[in-house]
């Protein structure tokens, strides 16, 4: 178990926890604690210093749009963002339940319009009104939701403006010691003003602190939410009437005097069902997660296509000579070209297969989507094609022998024995693509506007604030973060599969 | 004409025009069905290309090969060859190296059959216990019966053999010398030994042919061991025929190291070496 638990933290790479195993399972705890201290207190250590001349440097570097953001100014952007993310969420499941509730009682609705049996107009009618108890329930949820959060938000104000009340006693009260009578800074020793630009800035920068970011955002949504249920509780009300007013006059006696009210009522009937029978689109221009997503999902994309594409035509390059002196040229020249070269010409080509009617609008599956992926794929597969290629061609002459003497056949040889002993250089290249790939797809995705991360860091850059600055350096960790996480599972991948011979006699 | 392994007048090189380089020359030798043939000389004569032109790998520049009186074109199932460096596929294990030869000579039988022939083989060599490790969990010595077992598993009529034994150590060495002993006695195969060790080819062969020095290495004259089997390697040293004929092949070997030298120093006008061989190779 110990073992087992050592060998898969030698292979992941995270060796920094293979002191806490022995040292849990109680192998000599000095050398243990030593180790320890080494694996983790130097990155540790690192760490601290580097948020120490970031902080330390922040105060000092102005950029076009204003101070550059500090550590705990990105942190609290972060955690701004992952509000969004979260209220993002309730968004969508709130406009989700709305339109399952709308769908549902326009079905009945139909129903009840097409059926000419009075007695199953008159069943529906009790379904549709047990749907509109539901929304009614769901509309009593909100408001409670909405109250809860209210409060937290008003709490936050209250807090904030407490707090902004106290530092101006604070900074009045200071006044006097840095402004003379006549409203002009007293010089401290250094002959600089003792209370500086900066100083004052600091103070005021609580203003533009945010305060309930989430709690605020849930209370808009609940409240649209709740105008939506509202107005669609007015509309099944107001089809209500209608329809008992045609059921009334349809069982009138005196239907000549009556025909004008029956066809202005018909009409009015007609106008309200047509209204529920609309549904509405979705749309929002999502949040981190859905970047992240759509992001890692675009370099698995690109990284397959490479791989489908390098991985065959590595063999080929490998086993004939002549087809390598052929594509030879090619590669060498296409390798080295920028994604930005890539991206545009795959843009107009996509383009041009995927137009009009045709053109690529799923949730994921986007015309820019392909543009990103094909980028990728394009700028990646070179590595591992001319991994392949070497690996192919680098086949142990003894492994040939075996199969000379064991007389397999062409297929054989190529599958049994020549594709096995180049995997291991097939996934060193593997990993190489992953790597360039992710890369790669941020520009990628600035210039081909496919939703992911690129395309946020491009959105918030143009934006033009401190705070999108802060955005854009949370994704800057966000993609350094995926981009070491899919490295170390393509070096695992690659541990995994090589097959070095280390033992002797 | 009932050899089963024949070479005639064959000579090889390697290289042409200014990088030729003449390895074997003029070599003539007779197998009989089911003999132990051991083949001895120092490294980098030629005893690796000697074996793979009797397996048919290599072409030989001049002569021919003749197996079973046909004329060798190339390898064939029935010769087979264990490589100097055991050659096995790091990807398989045991059972997937002996399976790739037992799944390429055997396709008619059902697959029952075909995994039962490879535990019978890989059982041979007594690796039952780790037939489902990979070649990098398994000692030299491991790795070596593997590639006794791929290659008896084909049912070879001729087993030539590189260098098998040459570098394990003694008791692993020993104890195999043993297995492949009782491998030749129980299934008759004819074998060709190739070793850089006299004392080795002398307890388990029945005839030991020196290889000269090259450029253009020929073998030596045929030992005939006469000494009855089983051989008793702890008396060995004590037996007449054994001294003797390990005293012949040692002192051509060690004259034809004497000529190579006096070769060297009259080529390179170079300052004379005094005229000492070693006391043994
Ligand atoms: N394919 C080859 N091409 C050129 N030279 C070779 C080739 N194979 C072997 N040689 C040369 O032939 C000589 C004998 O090699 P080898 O048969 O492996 O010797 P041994 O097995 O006796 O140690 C060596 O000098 C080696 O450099
Ligand atoms: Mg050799």
């Amino acid at each position: 178990m110990k073992q087992k638990l050592i060998n898969f933290f030698e292979l992941t790479g995270l060796t920094w926890f293979i002191p806490i195993v022995r040292l849990c399972t109680g192998d000599d705890p000095k050398e243990q604690i030593g180790d320890l201290s080494r694996q983790i207190a130097l990155p540790l250590a690192a760490m601290v210093s580097f948020f120490m001349i970031w902080s330390y440097c922040s105060t000092k570097i102005k950029t076009s749009v204003g101070q550059l953001p500090g550590p705990s100014y990105v942190l609290s952007q972060a955690k701004a963002m992952w509000a969004t993310h979260k209220s993002e969420k309730f968004n969508k499941e709130e406009f989700k339940t709305n339109e399952e509730l709308r769908i549902s009682v326009a079905e009945l609705i139909e129903q009840r319009q097409k059926t000419t049996s009075l007695e199953t107009k008159k069943s529906l009618t009790s379904k549709i009104n047990s749907i509109k108890a539901v929304i009614l329930k769901h509309l009593s949820q909100l408001e409670n939701e909405i109250k809860v959060n209210q409060a937290i938000v008003d709490k936050a104000e209250a807090d904030k403006k407490a707090q902004v009340t106290a530092m101006t006693t604070q900074l009045n009260s200071l006044k006097k010691f840095v402004f003379d009578e006549n409203n002009k800074a007293v010089l401290g020793p250094d002959g600089k003003p003792k209370l500086s630009d900066e100083s004052l800035s600091k103070l005021a920068n609580i203003n533009n602190r945010r305060v309930a970011v989430f709690e605020g955002n849930l209370v808009r949504i609940y409240k649209s939410s709740e105008n939506t249920a509202k107005s669609l509780i007015k509309k099944i009300e107001k089809i209500d009437t209608y329809y008992q007013q045609d059921i009334a006059y349809q069982a009138a006696l005196n239907k000549d005097e009556l025909e004008k009210k029956i066809i202005s009522n018909k009409k009015k009937l007609d106008a309200f069902e047509k209204q529920i029978f609309k549904g509405k689109e979705y749309n929002s221009n999502g949040s981190i997660v859905d970047y992240i997503k759509l992001s890692i999902t675009t370099v698995i994309f690109g990284f397959c296509l490479a791989a489908g594409i390098a991985i065959p035509m590595g063999i080929l390059c490998g086993l004939s000579p002549s087809i390598m002196t052929a594509l030879n040229p090619l590669i060498q020249t296409f390798r080295p070209v920028s994604p930005l070269a890539w991206v545009l010409i795959t843009i107009q080509i996509i383009d041009g297969i995927f137009v009009g009617d045709n053109a690529l609008t799923g949730e994921i599956l986007k015309n820019t989507f392909l543009h990103a992926g094909i980028t990728v794929a394009l700028c990646s597969m070179w590595a591992t094609l001319s991994n392949t290629a070497l690996g192919v061609s680098s086949v142990d002459p003894d492994h040939m022998n075996v199969a000379k003497v064991l007389k397999l056949n062409w297929f054989d040889r190529i599958f049994k024995i020549v594709i096995p002993s180049a995997i291991p250089y097939i996934f060193t290249g593997l990993r190489i693509t992953l790597g360039v790939g992710w890369m790669v797809l941020i520009v990628a995705e600035m210039m081909a506007t496919s939703r992911g991360l690129g395309w946020f860091i491009d959105q918030e850059y143009q934006n033009n604030k401190v705070e999108s600055l802060a955005n854009i350096i949370v994704c800057i960790f966000i993609i350094g973060l995926i981009g070491a996480v899919l490295d170390r599972i393509m070096s695992v991948f690659q541990k995994l599969v090589s097959f070095n011979d280390d033992v002797a006699a | 004409m009932d050899y089963i392994l024949e070479l005639n007048n064959v000579s090889r090189h390697f290289g042409e025009k200014e990088n030729r380089a003449e390895i074997l020359k003029d070599i003539n030798l007779q197998i009989k069905k089911g003999e132990f043939v051991a083949i001895v000389g120092f490294s980098g004569m030629g005893k690796s290309t000697l074996i793979n032109l009797m397996g048919g790998l290599l072409e030989p520049s001049e002569g021919e090969v003749r197996s079973k009186g046909e004329p060798v074109t190339g390898p064939a199932p029935d010769r087979g060859v264990i490589f100097q460096n055991y050659s096995l596929l790091p990807w398989l294990s045991v059972e997937g190296n002996v399976g790739l030869a037992v799944n390429q000579i055997y396709k008619d039988k059902s697959k029952t059959e075909r995994q039962a022939i490879i535990e019978k083989y890989v059982d041979m060599v007594s690796l039952s216990p780790a037939i489902h490790k990979k070649p990098k969990e398994l000692s030299g010595g491991m790795r070596q019966r593997v590639s006794v077992a791929r290659a008896l598993s084909m049912d070879p009529d001729i087993l030539l053999m590189d260098e098998p034994l040459s570098a394990l150590d003694a008791l692993t060495r020993s104890v195999l010398q043993d297995q492949i002993l009782d491998i030749w006695k129980s299934t008759g195969k004819t074998i060709v030994l190739i070793t850089n060790d006299v004392d080795e080819g002398l307890y388990m062969a029945d005839r030991i042919i020196p290889i000269s020095i090259g450029p253009n290495a020929t073998l030596g004259p045929s030992f005939e061991i006469n000494i009855p089997r089983p051989r008793d390697r702890k008396t060995l040293n004590k037996n007449e025929e054994f001294r003797r004929l390990r005293a012949e092949v040692i002192s051509f070997l060690n004259e034809e190291k004497r000529k190579e030298k006096l070769n060297e120093t009259t080529d390179s006008n170079s300052y004379p070496l005094p005229d000492i061989a070693p006391a043994a190779i």
